[in-house]
């Protein structure tokens, strides 16, 4: 099988099992169940494909064998446990399935798409932020508790038993499986957004091998963006957060050298840029802009676009790149939006100012914050103040999971006065 | 509560903390850590490498003194540190950026409070 033939299987195992699960928890209201019922399906599967043949339509075959495991554990349930509740709560799922199998027959129809509802259900208010990410992470792609846990930097036990309790609340609430009605959506739509943006966070700070392309939690975000633009064409901060990450993630190749040391967003080599994406990425800003809503997504991707210019233009328009993140700061305040802002300053010969903005911000938010140091020291060396700069790289590199990193905050260190 | 960071380093890290420009990384990227978990950090030491160690034990009933860690894996204990945190996960971050998870690993086990044990 060829690379781009096995990407494709990946894919399309992925893209049936969120919807499957999707599909199953709509009607039964049990995440667990539903993904239990379609981990069994796959496991069946892959034991009865293999010796009589892929069946023409793999989804229908794999919701019949889901649906029958729900309908089997639910009737094991309530031989275990005659509690009245459970009997109750176990009769209305079977009733649920059953009664909407004569509605959804033939399958070969196509499976509707419930993963809107199931993203915002991941991203319920009721459900703590630190969970939202992990949980749409493992019930709409299907990742496991391990790769999840390394990725966020969670003890993979203590994060199942987190997501088991998430699962509980949810069932145990009855937290409504919906797309939100219009007067709660920006909100709500900004939690799903949030939780997508968190994990291509962290995919982007770990690093994979530089010739691993398409590995990683990056791409995991940037496929739930996809997903979310393609089930929600008409919200355009949902473009912006695809542009944004499509346009991050363009360079993630150029930040190491062919040699293997780290290279800087200013110096790295633009013929190493990934055109394909940075063209989807400004396709989809374009088509955000096309809505005229907008937000903090769709701005912090106008930086991005600009710093992608560079490879047609030759020159990065610092000047630009300040005045969005000045407005970005101004309308939208966060953490990463005003470190962008202070090292901006410093671009267009305010360090002064930058270095404000970084005391402006808690304290306790910035000590453990490795881009905050290495902008802080950045500034400081601008000016001139070098013993201070020096402290602030060495804290840099502390916080620093890369190797290459370190050894070019290292350097950049060892070259102050 | 405290966790206990157990330092497992790999053979070449060993032999960078000699001499060299080899040393002058290693050290740099150690005092570096050590700068930026300093407010956590309530113990730790630096271990020579297991080549270094005596491990004793008795086999039927014999004493048995051998040159040499107890297990023996291409990394070996090259020091521990002592973290006073919120959590575990607390520690896990802490941990993710030591040096020695380059070549090596760390391993993290939560203290046993000592008033806890009947």
């Amino acid at each position: 099988m060829t690379e781009a033939a096995h990407r494709a299987v990946e894919l399309a195992a992925r893209d049936g099992y969120g919807r499957l699960v999707a599909w199953l928890a709509a009607r039964c209201g049990d995440l667990t169940l539903a993904e239990d019922a379609v981990g069994d399906a796959l496991e069946a599967a892959l034991k009865a494909w293999p010796e009589r043949g892929v069946p023409n339509n793999p989804e229908a075959w794999l919701l019949t064998a889901a649906r029958r495991k729900v309908i089997d554990r639910v009737r094991r349930r309530q031989t275990r446990d005659r509690g009245a509740d459970e009997l109750r709560t176990a009769s209305v799922q079977r009733l649920r399935i059953e009664a909407t199998e004569a509605a959804d027959t033939p399958y070969t129809s196509g499976l509707p798409d419930r993963r809107l509802e199931l993203m915002f259900l991941c991203a319920h208010p009721d459900i703590a932020p630190r969970d939202r990410t992990p949980l749409m992470l493992q019930t709409v792609l299907g990742l496991d508790a391990a790769r999840i846990g390394s990725a966020l930097l969670v003890k993979p036990a203590t994060l199942g038993q987190r997501l088991v309790r998430a699962k509980r609340r949810i069932k145990e609430k009855g937290l409504a499986f919906e797309v939100p009605p219009a007067a709660a959506l920006p909100a709500r739509l900004a939690d799903v957004l949030e939780a997508i943006y968190a994990a291509f966070g962290t995919g982007w700070e770990a690093w994979p091998d530089a010739d691993e392309p398409g590995t990683g939690l990056a791409w995991e975000a940037i496929w739930l963006a996809r997903l979310l633009v393609g089930l929600m064409p008409e919200a355009a901060e949902a473009k912006g957060l695809l542009a944004l990450m499509l346009l991050s993630e363009a360079r993630r190749v150029a930040r190491r050298s062919p040699d293997g040391l780290f290279v800087p967003l200013e110096e790295q080599d633009t013929g190493r840029w990934d055109a394909d994406l940075i063209l989807e990425g400004e396709k989809a800003l374009w088509m955000a802009a096309q809505q005229k809503s907008g937000g903090p997504y769709q701005l912090e991707a106008s930086i991005q676009s600009l710093h992608a210019h560079r490879a047609k233009s030759g020159r990065t328009d610092w000047n630009g790149v300040c005045q969005l993140y000045a407005v970005l700061a101004q309308l939208y305040p966060s953490l990463g939006g005003s470190i962008g802002y202070a090292a901006s300053l410093a671009r267009v010969g305010r360090p002064e100012e930058g270095l404000q903005v970084l005391d402006a911000l808690p304290e306790t938010a910035l000590r453990r914050h490795q881009p905050a140091w290495a902008v802080r020291a950045f500034l400081l060396k601008e000016l001139g103040r070098a013993d201070d700069a020096r402290h602030a790289y060495r804290q840099a590199m502390g916080l620093c999971e890369d190797e290459a990193t370190r050894r070019w905050l290292a350097k950049q260190a060892s070259e102050l006065p | 509560m405290k966790v206990m960071m157990l330092i497992l380093e790999a053979p070449e890290d060993f032999a960078a903390r000699g001499d060299g420009p080899a040393a002058q990384v290693y050290w740099e990227q150690w005092q570096a850590y050590s700068q930026a978990v300093n407010d956590k950090v309530v113990g730790g030491n630096v271990l020579p490498d297991g080549s270094q160690a005596t491990t004793i034990r008795r086999v039927n009933g014999e004493r048995v003194v051998q040159d040499g860690p107890y297990a023996d894996s291409k990394e070996s204990l090259g020091g521990y540190m002592i973290f006073e945190v919120e959590s575990m996960d607390e520690a896990i971050e802490l941990a993710s950026t030591c040096p020695s998870l380059e070549r090596g690993a760390v391993e993290l086990r939560a203290i046993v409070p000592m008033d806890s044990i009947a």
